[in-house]
Parts: C-alpha cells; sequence; structure tokens
C-alpha cells in the first residue's frame, strides 16, 4: 500500500491535531483561596505552638461538671497537669505521684508552701500592674482583686490543690480569688 | 512519489512526538506556577492541623476562695437573740475517703459528731448515671444510663444529687420566701488530702445551685450581688437571670444560689 505525498502530509496533520494542547487555566483566581489557607495555617501553628509547654508538662483530663458559669477574661492561667504545674505556658515545678517533691515546699514533705511557685506568680503578677497601669484612668484602688484560673487533672489530689492555692495566696504573690475549669457535664440520655 | 505506509507511519509518530514535546515545552515556559504540590501539601498540613486540636469542649468555671488562718474569736459567737436563719449556718461539707458528710459548726445543722447527712460512696458499675461525674470509672453509658468499666483511673464518687436535695432542703426551709442575708451563702469544703480533684468539683456543684432532674440539662442560677446598677435597676433580678439584688428579691432555691460561697479547709488546728 502506497500513499501520494498529499495524502500522507494528510495523515500526519490529522495526527498532529489529536495530541491534546497543554491546559491553561487563565481564568481561575486562586489568591482568596491560597490567602485563606495561609491565614489558617499561621493560626493553627500558632494554637500549636503556645499549647505546646502544656503538652509537654502531660496532657489535662479535665473533670466534668453540671455547671454554667461562664469563663473569666483577663484571668492568670495556671494548669495542674499529672506530670507538673505550668503557669501562662512556662513549666514551673513537676509533680510526681500527686506531689511536689519535698526540696521544692518550704518545710520539707509536709510543707504547703511553694516558694518557686509563689515566686513566679508574684513575678507575673508585678508585670500584668505594670501593664495596666499604663492605661489612662487606672485606679490600683478600684480594680477588681486579681483572679487565678485553674486547670486541673481530674486525678489531681486536693492537698495538691491546697498547695497551688495557698502557694498562690501569699503575700508576694497575692491572688485570693480562684476559678477552678472544668468541662460541662451533659446529660446522657438514650438516643430515640 | 508514493510513500510506502511504514514511511507514513514512522513519519507520523515522529510529527506527534515532536508536537508533544512542544506542548510540554510551551507549558513549562507559559509562567504559569504549578500550584498542585502546594495545594496538596496545604490540604495535608491543614487535615493533620484540624485533626490534632481538641474540639466539642465547652468549658466552665468554678470561683472558690481559700480562706485565711485565723484563730478562734471570741466576739464572732452568735448572739442567742439573733434570728437563726440570720446567722451563718457556717455549714461543712467534710470528704473522707469513705463518706460525706454535712454538718454545721453553729450546731443548727447538725455537727461533726452527728452530721446532718451522711453520704456514702456511689458509682459502682451497673449504677444510674447521666454523665461520668456519678461513674467511678468516669464512663456513663448514654444508652443504659448506667456506669460501665472503663480502664481509667477510677475516681471517688459520693451522691452528690443526695447532698444538693439536703441544701436544697435547709435553703428553703430556712430562707425561701424571705431576703437571704449575703453572709449566710458561706460553706467550707474541707476534704481528704488524697480525694481527686473531679470529685471536689462535682461536690462544689451540688452546693452552688439546685441540680437538673435527672437526664436534664443545667440551667444554672442567680448569684447574689452587689452590683450598684442592679440596685439602682427596676427589677431586682438582671436580664440574664444571673445575678440579683439580696436587698430586694426574695429568695427562691430553684432559681437562685444555694451556697455558692465556697471556701476550701484544710483542716482544723
Amino acid at each position: 500500500m502506497s500513499f501520494t505525498r498529499r495524502e500522507a502530509r494528510s495523515i500526519i496533520r490529522k495526527a498532529v491535531g489529536r495530541v491534546p494542547e497543554g491546559e491553561e487555566i487563565r481564568h481561575l483566581n486562586i489568591m482568596p483561596m491560597m490567602d485563606m489557607m495561609t491565614i489558617l495555617l499561621v493560626a493553627f501553628i500558632f494554637q500549636a505552638a503556645t499549647s505546646a509547654t502544656a503538652m509537654t508538662a502531660g496532657t489535662v483530663a479535665l473533670p466534668r461538671a453540671l455547671s454554667d458559669d461562664e469563663l473569666p477574661e483577663g484571668a492568670s492561667t495556671l494548669i495542674i497537669t499529672r506530670n507538673g504545674i505550668v503557669v501562662e505556658g512556662k513549666s514551673i515545678v513537676a509533680v510526681s505521684n500527686g506531689d511536689v517533691d519535698a526540696a521544692e515546699k518550704e518545710g520539707g514533705s509536709l510543707g504547703i508552701k511553694i516558694p518557686r511557685l509563689t515566686n513566679f506568680l508574684a513575678a507575673l503578677r508585678g508585670e500584668e500592674e505594670a501593664k495596666k497601669r499604663l492605661i489612662p484612668g487606672y485606679d490600683p484602688a478600684k480594680a477588681p482583686p486579681p483572679e487565678l484560673m485553674i486547670i486541673a487533672d481530674r486525678t489531681t489530689p486536693y492537698r495538691l490543690l491546697l498547695q497551688v492555692m495557698f502557694s498562690a495566696k501569699q503575700k508576694e504573690a497575692g491572688y485570693k480569688h480562684f476559678r477552678l475549669i472544668v468541662q460541662k457535664s451533659y446529660p446522657m440520655k438514650p438516643s430515640k | 512519489m508514493n510513500f510506502s505506509a511504514h514511511r507514513v507511519r514512522t513519519k507520523t509518530r515522529a510529527a506527534v512526538k515532536r508536537r508533544e514535546d512542544d506542548v510540554e515545552i510551551e507549558e513549562m515556559e507559559s509562567g504559569e506556577l504549578n500550584l498542585i504540590p502546594y495545594l496538596d501539601m496545604v490540604t495535608n498540613l491543614m487535615l493533620f492541623l484540624l485533626a490534632s486540636v481538641s474540639a466539642g469542649l465547652i468549658l466552665v468555671q468554678i470561683d472558690t476562695t481559700l480562706p485565711d488562718k485565723a484563730p478562734p474569736n471570741p466576739t464572732n459567737v452568735t448572739q442567742p437573740s439573733t434570728n437563726p436563719d440570720d446567722q451563718p449556718l457556717k455549714l461543712f461539707v467534710s470528704i473522707k475517703k469513705d463518706e460525706m458528710i454535712l454538718w454545721s459548726a453553729s450546731g443548727l445543722e447538725g455537727t461533726l459528731t452527728q452530721p446532718k447527712a451522711v453520704f456514702r460512696r456511689s458509682g459502682k458499675d451497673g449504677d444510674a448515671c447521666d454523665g461520668p461525674y456519678m461513674c467511678e470509672s468516669n464512663v456513663c453509658d448514654g444508652q443504659k444510663q448506667a456506669c460501665v468499666a472503663s480502664r481509667e483511673i477510677p475516681q471517688v464518687v459520693f451522691d452528690y444529687r443526695g447532698l444538693n436535695k439536703a441544701l436544697v432542703e435547709i435553703a428553703t426551709r430556712r430562707y425561701a420566701g424571705k431576703q437571704r442575708k449575703t453572709d449566710t451563702y458561706q460553706i467550707i469544703l474541707q476534704a481528704d488530702g488524697s480525694i481527686p480533684y473531679s470529685t471536689i468539683v462535682s461536690a462544689m456543684s451540688a452546693m452552688r445551685c439546685v441540680l437538673p432532674e435527672f437526664g436534664k440539662e443545667v440551667a444554672g442560677c442567680a448569684l447574689p450581688t452587689d452590683d450598684e446598677n442592679l440596685k439602682k435597676a427596676k427589677e431586682p433580678i438582671s436580664p440574664d437571670g444571673k445575678l440579683y439584688d439580696t436587698a430586694r428579691a426574695s429568695y427562691d432555691p430553684k432559681k437562685m444560689a444555694l451556697f455558692h460561697e465556697i471556701a476550701f479547709s484544710s483542716g482544723f488546728e
């Protein structure tokens, strides 16, 4: 079988014409999607970074309770995990078997004051006061008493909770009001 | 001049190959960024980060104080002429390892030796529950509304609803329909050093407000306040029902706090 030059050119042209063109999407504006993705990424990475210290100290299993009081704003946060006490993201003292090491307590194993925690909270309170003084019209006498939010693992013994509160209540730190953070408990009902 | 079929086929293949190469070069040189790998990476990262975020937790708070250590004060003794309902009851909830007792230092609602009420431990596997806080295993089967075994560290559970019922009875008997004084809301919680935090917060919840009926959602209660704005307002209860003016509102234990001023105690000296 043979072809003339014209027939051969026609066959080749048709074959080349069947080769798909490169895909070019010229009118899809993906900038808003990239903006959104980047913002979300930054937000997630920031969140992961801020909770990293607490995670290294151990996870906290919050107890559940029948309460509906909303969380306070502006209070300092203290977390008691199974492995340590963390204040505002900084690990202060280690916890082992539900207790702080005797060397960390004033008076040894029977002591209830944890000086390292008291000193850190005192410094934290000093920083907060200094920031508040920069606000025009701020009157320390009229300001509400400082509050400490306590987030504790459900297995934390009452003894350790008291030690933490006692240390925070010392004159140097001066936290007199405490807010215990719990997970809201919803009634469990049989599904219909 | 004629071409054989074989030659035409060879030339066609060569022409198609050249065209494909040209298309590829055009794609690469057109200046369009290939965003597919970027999108793959971002999507994977997003999924990973979303999975690592603990979702669905609704946090609430219970406030408390740690009282100052004080020596016995002889001037603080209640005068016999004072109406018992106007006196602070000095109620105590003492949590031991095996029982929880309700008593009062004033002697008006039982004493340490003869408490007002004693609550035994509960929450064994199979006991009725409407939440994990009622189970030693910390797991409540929603279908059966019963505690089931789990691998979690067991928690100490008492009859919190019994404690709540006893406190509602005291508040109703002494203060319902009257203007309740602000210093009568205090209650002191003392516990054995080994009692876990989960037990403490469950007992505190039972002291603050009337608990919802079994299986019902918590409705909360109004707290007494000295807020000047509320004192000037027409209604003695705030619009959101969270605060009330004790000087004007008559006490209703179903809507208002029972004993919400909870102070922790480490014991007596």
